[in-house]
C-alpha cells in the first residue's frame, strides 16, 4: 500500500526512478578523476567520457558548484556521494544509467523514510519552538519563523567537499517588525561553543568551522530563533527577530538562553528599554539613569543629583555616551529626570570592571546608551502625557527602506503650575526643561551605511530664589560604517559635544551677575573589527578628542550692574588614543580578552601657566612666574598605556568564574563643591600643575544559574586603586579661580566592595535584588602639601556609601495589569559638619569636623507603580497604557542637601529634601 | 478638574515647602568645649601673652568662655621653666621673657581640671626690621604696603598685624550743652562743651602673611597690609598705622595660611569649602582630644606712619548729618531720642540764624537739633584722649 503510493508520486514527478540500491550494478563501473576546483559541467564531461552515464541537471542550479576530487577507480555512487555530501543536491541513477541531479529534492531516496516518519519529523523540526502551538496571535509569524528555522541556509561559495578550517559568517540582526538593528543579540553555535554579540548596528561577525551548524540567536525581549546553516566559505546571513509577544496561556518552555555564564564580559550590565519601562519612577517617566542606579555596584550621589557612582568611583569618572557622543550632564532638573527620552532609547550598557579597550578617558565606568534608528518599514510614533511633562517620538522610513529617521522631543510645562499657587515665593520659582533627538540613517549599499545623530537638552530653573540655573547639552555626530569583508568592518565618526551651564543672580540690579562655563569637545574616531579566525576576534582603532573649555566668566547682567567683568582664560587640549584588543577562545571553557590602549594627551596654548617655587606647596603665595604660551603651542603632554584583561572559565554548564584587570587614565577632572545648597561643578583639564588621574581595578566574579537559567545569581568583588584624584584643600575657593591648582590637592584612593545579585527576568514575578558593599577611601598624598586632610589618614570620599540594597519587583496580575515595586536603601553619604566657633586673634572662625566624618541620615525609599494596558490586539492603530505611580510611598524625608547658613550671628543647619512626601503621578503613554 | 488641581497643589507644596527643615547634627557632633590656645612668646622686652579660651556653640549669642585658674609656663628644650602670671579672662603673660634665641620653646598648660596641654617646641624666630611702610591712593582707596628683607636669607616666612588709629571730628560743633539731669540746655560762649575731636583705634582682623620661599633672596616687596576705602572717615583728618612684623617658622606659616583661607561664611554660591585646622597644641592627658590654636616664639619689629587728609585730597568723607528745628516745648521728647541740641533759635523760625557765638540772650523760640553722633564724637566710640605719639 505504502509502496504504491510512493511509486505514484514518483510517476507524477515525471521520472521513472528506482531506488538507488537497485542500480547498484551499473554504478559499479570505476572512474578515475583528478579535479581541482572545477565546474560541475567539466565533471560531467569527464565522467561521461569514462563511463556510460548520462547526466540530467539544471545548469543554473549547479553553475556555482565547484568540485575538488581526487579519486582512483571508484564507483560513480561513491563519487557522487562524496561530492554531494553536506550539500542539498541529491541524485538518482535509473536503469538506463541516466543520472538525475536535483537541488533540494530530498524526495528521491529519502522520501519513503521521511514520508513514513512524517509526523515525528515535524515534531522534531518544531522542537524548541515551544510556545508556537499555543500562540494565538503570532500564527503567521510563527509559520514564517518555522519555515525560516527549518530552511537550510547555504553560506558562501558552494563546494561539494566542505574543506576543513574556519569561515566567517556575518550579517545584521534586525527587528522583523521595524527593521531596526538589534544590539546585544547573541549569535552562537553550541558545538564548538563560539559566538558573538551584535554591536550597536546589529552587526555580527564571527568565525566558525565550515560545515553544517545550528545558529542560535537570542536577544532580550525578542523571540529566540535559530538558523540551519551550511557554511562553505565566508558569507553573509541577515536575521530578523520577532518581538516577544506574551501569550495568554503561555507554556513556559525555556530553552537555552544566552546567559551570564557564557559571556566573557564581566561587570557589564545590559538593560533594554522594555525593562527600564517596568521600573516605577517619579512622575511616571521611564528613566534610564534611575534604573542604572538600581544595579549592583552603582550608587546615586544623592536624591536629585546629577550623577551616579560606579564601584566607588566619582561621578565624573563615568563616561556617558549617547550614540557615541559624550554627555556631560545626564540629567534634567538637577537630577529629577534623566536627560534621555525613554521612547528614543533602545538600550543601555554599563561597563563596570572590564571596560573594552575602545573606550577610555574615564576611570570608573562607561555607560553606553544607544538610541533607536527609526522604523525602516512603516511610519510610527509613541509618546506620553503627564501633568508635568509630555513627549512625542515619530519614526519611519524615508524611502524604500534604505533611509529611516527618528525624531523625539520632550518638555515640561510645570512652570504655569508654580505661578498659579497663590504665594509670592512660588511665583518667583520656575523650572523647565526640554530635550530633542534627531537620528537619521541611510544604507547606501550592503557595505556602506551612514548614521547622523543630533541631541540637545536644556534646563532652566529657579527654586524660590533669585538665582537662575541653566545648563544645556548639545551633541551632533556623523558616523560612517563600512564593511570591508566578512571578516572586517569599520566605523568612522566625527562629532561635536558641548555642555554649558550658567548661574545668574538678579536680586539686586547693582550686583546682577551671570556666571557661565562651558566644555566643548570635537571628536574623531576610527574603529575596526577583524575576525581573524574562530579563536581570535581583534578590534583596533584610533580616536582623537580636541577639548576647549571656558572655565568661567563672571559678567554683569543688565545695564545697572556694576559687576566687574572677569573672564578666565580658555583651556585647550588634545587627547589621542590608539587601541588594540583580541578576544581569544582557548577552549570551549576558557576564553581570554586582552587589550591595550595607549593615550597621548597634549595641553595646548594659548594660555598662561603659573609656576610655583620648586619644592613648595602650590599656593598663591608661592607663585613664582607666569609663562604665556601662544595659541596651539604644546604646553605639556602626558601619555601612558592602559591594559584591559579579562578571562572566563566555565566550571559547569551553569556556573562560571570570571576575572579581570583593567588600568585606566583620565585627563579631565571635576571638582565639586558639595557644601553649598546647589552643587556647582568645575571641569578642569590636566595641565602642568594638575596630573592626570590613573587607576586600576581587579575584579573577580562567580556566576551561577539555577532552574534552566531562569534565576541568575552572581557575586563580584573588586579592588580599585586611584591616583591623583583631586579633592579640595581646606578652605578652597573653586569658582572663578584662575589657578585652581592652589585650591586642590591630589589624593590616592582605594575602593573595594562586593556585589551580590539575584535576578529573575521571566515569569509572572520578575525582578532583582542586589546588595552592594562598597567603600571609597581617599588619602591626601601630595608630598608638597603640609596641611594634610584629616592628618594624612584615609578618609571617606564624598560619595562613599557602604551599604546599598535594591529591590525591583514586577508582578503581572494579568496581561493588562501589572504592579512594580522598587525599594532602595543606602547608607547616607558623608558630611563635614561645622561643629564649633572659635576666636583667633582679630576674628572668628568656624571649626569643622574632620573631612567627611559624619553622614547624612540613611536613605530609604519605596516606589510603587501600576501599569494598565489596553487590549493586546497586535493589529490596532494605537496602543496605549496608563501608568499610575507613587514615588516615595513611605513619605520619608530623605535629605538632598544639608547646608549651613549664618542667620543673625547664628550658624543654622538646614536639610533640604526634594521629595519629602508621597508623589502621585499619572501618565498616559501611547504608541502607533 | 478638582482632583487634578489637588494633584498640582500637592506637587507644588512638595517641591517647595516640604523640603527645608532645620537640621540638627547628630548628638555628639557639635562640641563647644575644645580648648583654644593662642600665644606668642616674645623674646624681647615686650609682653608675652597666651590666651586660653574655648570653642563655642554655633548658636546665637554665645561667646568664647575663658579657661581661668590654669597654670601656664614656658619651657625650653634645656628644661628651663618660666611661669606666666594670670591676667584674667583667660589671659596669661609676662613682660620681658628674654628667650634664648638658640633654644626651642613650648608652653605647658595645666588646667584647673587637671588636664595638661603642651604646644610643640618652636624655634625663636627673630623678625628683621621693617624697611619701610609705603602707601598709595587709587580709585578704591589708600593701600598700605610693607617692605622688608633679611640679609641673612633666614626669615622667609612673615606675618604682620597692625593697629590703626585715626583722628576724626564730629560734623557739628555744639555750643550748647544738654544737662540731661535737669532737662535743660546750657548755652556756652566760646567753649566746645561737647566732644568734637576724637581718636579711634582698630586692630587688624585678617591674617596677613607672606613668604619669600620661592625667591632667591629673602625680600618682601610691597606686601599689601591694609586698605582704607576711599573717602573713609579714617583719613578724614589724620590717620596712623602701626605695623608689627613677626617671623614665622615654616610650620606656623602653613597653619596661618590654611586658616587664612577659611572664613565664617557658609551657604553661598561662592563658599569656601570646610576646613578643620587644629594647630600645634596637644593634650597630653587625653591624646585624642582636639585642641585648637598655635603658639609661636620670636621677636617683633614695628613701624608707624601717618597719613594726613591733606595728602590724599580729594577725600570727601560724607556724614549724613542734618539739623532739625524743634520748639522749646517738645524739648523733653527729643532729648530722649538720640538727638542733641547744637544751637539756639531766637525769634521767628523763618529767620533761623545759627549765630552760635551771639552773646545776646533773647527770647529763645527753640533749638536746633542733630543726631547725637553728628555732634558728639564719643558716640561713635571715639576717645577724646590724644595718643602720646600723635
Amino acid at each position: 500500500m505504502k509502496f504504491y503510493k510512493l511509486y505514484y508520486i514518483l510517476l507524477i514527478s515525471g521520472f521513472h526512478l528506482q531506488m538507488t540500491n537497485t542500480t547498484y550494478a551499473q554504478s559499479q563501473k570505476s572512474i578515475t578523476l583528478h579535479f581541482e576546483n572545477r565546474l560541475f559541467q567539466e565533471f560531467v564531461q569527464a565522467v561521461e567520457a569514462q563511463a556510460d552515464f548520462h547526466f540530467y541537471y539544471n545548469p543554473s542550479q549547479l553553475d556555482s558548484f565547484r568540485i575538488t576530487i581526487n579519486i582512483l577507480n571508484k564507483s560513480l555512487k561513491e563519487i557522487l556521494d562524496s561530492i554531494f555530501r553536506d550539500t542539498d543536491f541529491h541524485y538518482a541513477v535509473d536503469d538506463d544509467n541516466n543520472v538525475f541531479v536535483l537541488k533540494q529534492f530530498r524526495i528521491e531516496t529519502d522520501l519513503a523514510k521521511e514520508f513514513f516518519t512524517h509526523k515525528t519529523n515535524q515534531q522534531d523540526s518544531l522542537n524548541g519552538a515551544e510556545a508556537e502551538l499555543n500562540n494565538f496571535f503570532d500564527e503567521k509569524n510563527e509559520k514564517i519563523k518555522s519555515s525560516l528555522e527549518n530552511k537550510l541556509y547555504e553560506i558562501g561559495i558552494k563546494t561539494n567537499a566542505v574543506s576543513h578550517g574556519n569561515s566567517t559568517i556575518a550579517g545584521y540582526v534586525r527587528d522583523a517588525k521595524t527593521g531596526e538593528p538589534i544590539t546585544g543579540a547573541a549569535v552562537y553555535i553550541d558545538n564548538p561553543p563560539v559566538g558573538v554579540v551584535t554591536d550597536q548596528f546589529g552587526y555580527y561577525s564571527f568565525s566558525l568551522p565550515k560545515g553544517k551548524h545550528l545558529l542560535k540567536i537570542t536577544s532580550i525581549g525578542m523571540r529566540e530563533t535559530k538558523r540551519q546553516i551550511m557554511l562553505y566559505s565566508d558569507g553573509k546571513l541577515n536575521i530578523e527577530l520577532q518581538e516577544y509577544v506574551p501569550t495568554l496561556k503561555a507554556v513556559m518552555v525555556t530553552s537555552e538562553k544566552l546567559s551570564n555564564i557564557k559571556g566573557i564580559q564581566m561587570g557589564v550590565d545590559r538593560l533594554n528599554i522594555k525593562l527600564i519601562k517596568q521600573i516605577p519612577v517619579v512622575f511616571g517617566e521611564a528613566d534610564v539613569l534611575r534604573t542604572v542606579v538600581t544595579l549592583p555596584g552603582v550608587t546615586s550621589v544623592g536624591e536629585a543629583s546629577t550623577g551616579f557612582n560606579v564601584r566607588g568611583g566619582s561621578a565624573d569618572q563615568n563616561l556617558i555616551l549617547f550614540n557615541g557622543a559624550t554627555i556631560y550632564n545626564p540629567s534634567h532638573l538637577f537630577g529629577f529626570f534623566s536627560a534621555f527620552n525613554p521612547d528614543v532609547v533602545k538600550d543601555v550598557e554599563l561597563y563596570k570592571s572590564n571596560i573594552p579597550e575602545k573606550f577610555g578617558g574615564r576611570l570608573s565606568s562607561v555607560l553606553d546608551i544607544t538610541s533607536k534608528d527609526g522604523n525602516k518599514k512603516k511610519f510610527s510614533g509613541s509618546g506620553g502625557i503627564s501633568p508635568l511633562t509630555a513627549r512625542l517620538v515619530l519614526e519611519g522610513p524615508v524611502d524604500s527602506g534604505k533611509t529611516s529617521f527618528i525624531i523625539g522631543g520632550r518638555s515640561t510645562y510645570s512652570d504655569w503650575l508654580l505661578h498659579v499657587v497663590p504665594n509670592s515665593e512660588y511665583q518667583n520659582s520656575s523650572a523647565s526643561f526640554y530635550d530633542l533627538n534627531l537620528n537619521l540613517n541611510h544604507e547606501f549599499d550592503k557595505k556602506n551605511s551612514l548614521y547622523i545623530t543630533g541631541y540637545m537638552s536644556s534646563d532652566k530653573f529657579r527654586l524660590n530664589s533669585d538665582t537662575t540655573y541653566k545648563y544645556s547639552n548639545k551633541n551632533a555626530n556623523i558616523l560612517w560604517k563600512h564593511i570591508f569583508s566578512n571578516k572586517m568592518y569599520g566605523t568612522l565618526m566625527f562629532g561635536y559635544d558641548r555642555y554649558e551651564y550658567s548661574v545668574s543672580g538678579n536680586a539686586n540690579p547693582v550686583n546682577a551677575y551671570k556666571l557661565s562655563f562651558d566644555v566643548n569637545q570635537y571628536n574623531f574616531r576610527a574603529d575596526l573589527n577583524y575576525n581573524l579566525n574562530t579563536a581570535n576576534a581583534v578590534d583596533f582603532g584610533i580616536s582623537s578628542i580636541f577639548y576647549k573649555l571656558h572655565p568661567g566668566s563672571y559678567l554683569p547682567e543688565g545695564s545697572q550692574s556694576l559687576v566687574v567683568p572677569n573672564v578666565l582664560q580658555p583651556e585647550q587640549a588634545l587627547e589621542n588614543a590608539l587601541y588594540l584588543g583580541d578576544k581569544i577562545t582557548l577552549s570551549p571553557r576558557f576564553s581570554i580578552s586582552a587589550g591595550i590602549r595607549y593615550s597621548l594627551y597634549y595641553y595646548l596654548g594659548a594660555r598662561d601657566i603659573y609656576t610655583y617655587g620648586p619644592g613648595l606647596p602650590r599656593e598663591e603665595m608661592n607663585l613664582l612666574d607666569t609663562v604665556s604660551y601662544a595659541s596651539g603651542k604644546i604646553i605639556n603632554n602626558y601619555q601612558g598605556p592602559e591594559y584591559r584583561l579579562s578571562a572566563r572559565f566555565a566550571i559547569t554548564e551553569n556556573a562560571s568564574v570570571k576575572a579581570s584587570y583593567n588600568t585606566l587614565r583620565q585627563y579631565i577632572h571635576v571638582i565639586s563643591n558639595t557644601a553649598s545648597i546647589s552643587p556647582t561643578d568645575i571641569w578642569k583639564l590636566s595641565d602642568p600643575n594638575i596630573l592626570p588621574q590613573t587607576g586600576d581595578q581587579f575584579s573577580l566574579g562567580f556566576y551561577h544559574n539555577f532552574k534552566s537559567n531562569i534565576i541568575e545569581t552572581s557575586i563580584e568583588v573588586y579592588y580599585k586603586r586611584m591616583h591623583n584624584y583631586l579633592d579640595y584643600k581646606s578652605g578652597a575657593q573653586l569658582i572663578m579661580n584662575p589657578h585652581i591648582e592652589t585650591d586642590v590637592t591630589t589624593t590616592r584612593g582605594k575602593a573595594y566592595g562586593a556585589e551580590l545579585l539575584i535576578k529573575k527576568l521571566t515569569g509572572k514575578l520578575n525582578g532583582w535584588i542586589s546588595y552592594t558593599y562598597s567603600r571609597t577611601l581617599l588619602q591626601q598624598d601630595d608630598p608638597l602639601e603640609v596641611q594634610k586632610i584629616n592628618g594624612g589618614q584615609y578618609y571617606p570620599a564624598n560619595f562613599d556609601r557602604p551599604h546599598n540594597v535594591n529591590f525591583i519587583g514586577n508582578y503581572k496580575f494579568s496581561h493588562r495589569f501589572s504592579v512594580s515595586l522598587n525599594m532602595v536603601y543606602t547608607t547616607g553619604r558623608p558630611l563635614t559638619l561645622p561643629i564649633a566657633l572659635y576666636d583667633i586673634p582679630g576674628s572668628q572662625r568656624v571649626f569643622y569636623s574632620e573631612r567627611n566624618q559624619f553622614r547624612f541620615p540613611d536613605y530609604f525609599r519605596t516606589d510603587l507603580s501600576m501599569n494598565i494596558e489596553g487590549n493586546h490586539k497586535i493589529k490596532k492603530f494605537k496602543h496605549s497604557s496608563w501608568t499610575i505611580g507613587f514615588y516615595n510611598l513611605t513619605a520619608r524625608k530623605n535629605p538632598y542637601s544639608i547646608y549651613f547658613v549664618e542667620e543673625n550671628g547664628e550658624i543654622k543647619g538646614y536639610k533640604l529634601s526634594i521629595f519629602g512626601t508621597v508623589i502621585p503621578s499619572i501618565t498616559y503613554n501611547f504608541k502607533f | 478638574m478638582k482632583t487634578s488641581t489637588y494633584f498640582y497643589v500637592i506637587f507644588a507644596l512638595t517641591i517647595l515647602t516640604g523640603c527645608k527643615q532645620a537640621y540638627t547634627p547628630p548628638s555628639g557632633a557639635v562640641t563647644t568645649n575644645y580648648l583654644v590656645v593662642f600665644g606668642f612668646l616674645n623674646s624681647g622686652a615686650d609682653s608675652t601673652i597666651v590666651t586660653l579660651k574655648h570653642t563655642y556653640s554655633l548658636a546665637a549669642a554665645s561667646a568664647a568662655e575663658a579657661e581661668n585658674n590654669a597654670q601656664v609656663s614656658v619651657e625650653n628644650d634645656a628644661g628651663a621653666v618660666t611661669k606666666l602670671s594670670e591676667y584674667g579672662n583667660g589671659r596669661y603673660g609676662l613682660t620681658g621673657l628674654s628667650l634664648d634665641n638658640n633654644r626651642n620653646y613650648r608652653v605647658r598648660i595645666i588646667t584647673s581640671g587637671g588636664k595638661t596641654y603642651l604646644s610643640a617646641f618652636t624655634a625663636v624666630k627673630i623678625a628683621p626690621p621693617i624697611d619701610s611702610l609705603e602707601w598709595n591712593k587709587s580709585d578704591t582707596g589708600v593701600s598700605i604696603f610693607v617692605n622688608t628683607h633679611d640679609p641673612q636669607n633666614n626669615t622667609r616666612y612673615y606675618m604682620w598685624d597692625y593697629i590703626e588709629t585715626w583722628e576724626f571730628h564730629s560734623f557739628y560743633q555744639s555750643y550748647v550743652h544738654l544737662d540731661s539731669a535737669a532737662d535743660t540746655i546750657i548755652v556756652y560762649q566760646d567753649l566746645i562743651p561737647v566732644p568734637h575731636v576724637c581718636w579711634q583705634s582698630d586692630y587688624s582682623s585678617n591674617i596677613l602673611i607672606a613668604s619669600s620661599a620661592k625667591l632667591s633672596s629673602d625680600i618682601i616687596s610691597k606686601q599689601a597690609i591694609a586698605i582704607i576705602p576711599v573717602n573713609s572717615e579714617k583719613i578724614a583728618a589724620r590717620y596712623s598705622i602701626l605695623v608689627r612684623q613677626y617671623a614665622l617658622t615654616k610650620d606656623a606659616f602653613n597653619y596661618w595660611q590654611a586658616l587664612q583661607k577659611s572664613t565664617e561664611q557658609t551657604g553661598t554660591l561662592f563658599d569656601q569649602l570646610p576646613s578643620s585646622i587644629t594647630g600645634n597644641v596637644q593634650c597630653i592627658t587625653n591624646p585624642g582630644e582636639t585642641v585648637l590654636g598655635y603658639v609661636s616664639a620670636g621677636s617683633i619689629t614695628t613701624k608707624r606712619i601717618f597719613i594726613d587728609s591733606t595728602q590724599v585730597q580729594p577725600w570727601e568723607y560724607y556724614q549724613p548729618c542734618g539739623t532739625k528745628y524743634h520748639v522749646r516745648d517738645s524739648l523733653t521728647y527729643y532729648l530722649h531720642n538720640s538727638q542733641i541740641p547744637i544751637g539756639i533759635v531766637y525769634g521767628k523760625v523763618d529767620t533761623i540764624k545759627l549765630t552760635l557765638r551771639d552773646t545776646i540772650f533773647r527770647n529763645i523760640d527753640g533749638y536746633i537739633f542733630t543726631d547725637s553722633y553728628c555732634a558728639d564724637c564719643t558716640v561713635k566710640h571715639g576717645d577724646t584722649l590724644k595718643p602720646s605719639y600723635w
